[in-house]
């Protein structure tokens, strides 16, 4: 009886912590304050920092165009959250968090569907009486018929499935001399434009500050996926007083044709941050935030920080398997035995699917610090976060993740 | 395959029984038979949480994950090109629906899908090898 006793208080020694660690709304994380917001920006400390800089930009360019790229677990969705909560000091601002998972399936996303998403989000934003103008409500019915699909009546014999056998005249394409910068807007594409753009009228006749944030297509793993998207969707924005800030998938960041940095006004990289405690505290206070300091001591702290490598969705779930195992251990705190645990979890988990080109890789840039990302082993093992980016002394470097380098040590 | 953390499903439960009211999603790599699994994490849940386990199966259902309770399971028993969709692109969706999520499935899936769904991978609470509960004396999370 005692034992469950014990068992129960221990409970709720660590479900509070996990709580914090892992909230189940990123609501959460704004009221219990658990955000530790960046000091300046990651690639520069006399710059503000990429929140600040973004909202800056909105606010005073209105109609610009921003990219915040970085590798997954990084924390753009925090920046995207940071930067909407500092639009929100003027109180006539528009802002719209989109975040694209929640409106519709990525993975089949046609070009024209964000357009639609900012559209409809848009209505929500503009005055009842507006609403009821004409010219806002048919624009709305369509993008609303564009967005769930219609049903046409027509007679059985005009629709012909069949193509016609022997057509009179047949295309033939003469291509253009000049090849343009970006492949024009298509005409789906401009037809939803103008529907969003009606919308926005009474927004955009008042002067106001439109801004629109994505998040999720940076989950889009083909880059070219992207590219597209911002070369239809974006584009098709561009001359409307409307600033837009995306989240990009970190490949973008290394495009050999520069896309990013051509075709966004402001473009913003947080590479992983510098992880050793000695260096920088971020990570530290990231932790003691959420409550690390009454369950472990300044050494297991520093040893989940360093073996995060700096990625930040990697610290949470250190501290959170390592809460995990000392739960399991029937301990009132988090030990060094429960760190190394989850640090070995995390290695053995990066260890995965790694082959005999992607553990050369690893060991040229473990042994002579040698890695370019220029073949797709390189690039899968960025993505994956096998291999890490890091920004100091005014250069980008990239370093193995700390926790698979340690596994890969223990199992040599 | 890489050894990873070999736990039971008395253990495990343990842990999920901590975690209640946060998400998370443990991916259990298991070598035998994964109805056997599946029947003792119920047992288990039933007992030590008082809760059902909701199951889906990805040959049944493709990927059709169960929609309610606040422990669910989904066993992937066969290779479905929607799973990185799913798993990887929408993770965002599991990761809302504030349950805790066992996905089961065999070493081979399991090394296939760490590879092809990166954001998966990043926001997967543990990777752990599941074990019979007889075989409790090698287990060892």
């Amino acid at each position: 009886m005692a034992q469950t006793t014990a068992a129960t208080d221990r409970r709720l020694i660590y479900r509070p912590f996990l709580e914090r660690l892992n909230p189940a709304s990123p609501g959460f994380l704004d009221a219990q304050d658990l955000i530790v917001p960046p000091e300046h920006d990651p690639r520069d400390p006399d710059q503000p920092p990429i929140h600040v800089s973004f909202a800056n930009t909105a606010e005073l360019s209105r109609g610009s165009q921003m990219a915040l790229v970085g590798g997954i677990g990084s924390g753009k969705t925090t920046e995207l959250r940071l930067t909407l909560q500092e639009l929100g000091r003027h109180a006539d601002a528009s802002n719209l968090y989109v975040d694209l998972d929640e409106i519709t399936d990525l993975s089949e996303l046609n070009p024209g569907a964000i357009l639609i998403a900012i559209g409809l989000r848009l209505y929500q934003k503009i005055t009842q009486e507006d609403r009821e103008t004409n010219s806002i409500k048919t624009a709305f019915a369509k993008l609303q018929e564009l967005a769930r699909g219609k049903t046409n009546w027509v007679w059985a014999g005009e629709y012909d499935l069949e193509p016609d056998p022997e057509p009179e005249m047949v295309p033939v394409r003469e291509p253009g001399r000049l090849k343009p910068k970006f492949p024009a807007t298509k005409r789906a594409v401009a037809d939803v434009r103008d529907l969003v753009l009606e919308i926005a009228t009474p927004l955009l006749q008042e002067e106001a500050q439109i801004t629109v944030l994505i998040d999720g297509l940076d989950r889009l793993i083909q880059p070219e996926r992207f590219r597209q998207f911002v070369e239809q969707d974006l584009r098709a924005l561009r001359k409307a007083k409307i600033s837009i800030i995306v989240a990009a998938p970190i490949l973008m960041w290394f495009d050999q044709s520069r896309f990013l940095q051509d075709y966004f006004d402001d473009v913003k990289h947080i590479p992983a941050v510098v992880s050793d405690p000695k260096k920088s505290g971020f990570l530290n206070q990231v932790l003691r935030r959420r409550g690390a300091a009454d369950l472990m001591t300044d050494r297991e702290i520093a040893e989940l920080c360093r073996f995060s490598g700096g990625v930040m969705r990697d610290l949470i779930t250190l501290a959170r398997t390592s809460a995990e195992a000392a739960y399991r251990d029937d301990k009132d705190r988090i030990g060094t035995a429960h760190t190394a645990s989850a640090i070995r979890q995390l290695g053995k988990r990066y260890l995965v699917g790694l082959g005999t080109a992607q553990r050369k890789i690893i060991r040229r840039l473990i042994d002579n610090e040698e890695f370019s990302i220029e073949d797709s082993a390189s690039k899968q093992l960025v993505v994956n976060r096998q291999v890490l980016e890091y920004f100091g002394g005014q250069r980008d470097f990239f370093a193995v993740h700390p926790a698979l380098a340690k596994t890969l040590a223990e199992s040599a | 395959m890489t050894e990873f953390a070999t736990t039971t499903a008395f253990r495990l439960v343990r842990r999920l029984a901590i975690g209640q009211d946060s998400t998370s999603m443990y991916l259990l790599v298991c070598e035998e038979d994964a109805e056997s699994v599946v029947s003792d994490l119920r047992a288990e849940i039933g007992v030590q949480m008082t809760l059902p386990l909701p199951v889906a199966r990805v040959s049944e259902t493709n990927v059709e994950f169960p929609e309610s309770g606040s422990i669910r399971g989904v066993v992937i028993d066969q290779w479905s090109p929607d799973l990185v969709a799913a798993l990887d692109t929408h993770v965002i969706r599991i990761e809302r629906t504030r349950a805790q999520f066992l996905f089961i499935t065999s070493p081979a899936i399991a090394e296939r899908l760490l590879v092809e769904a990166p954001n998966f991978r990043n926001r997967l609470t543990e990777v752990l090898q599941i074990v019979p509960d007889t075989a409790t004396e090698g287990a060892s999370c």
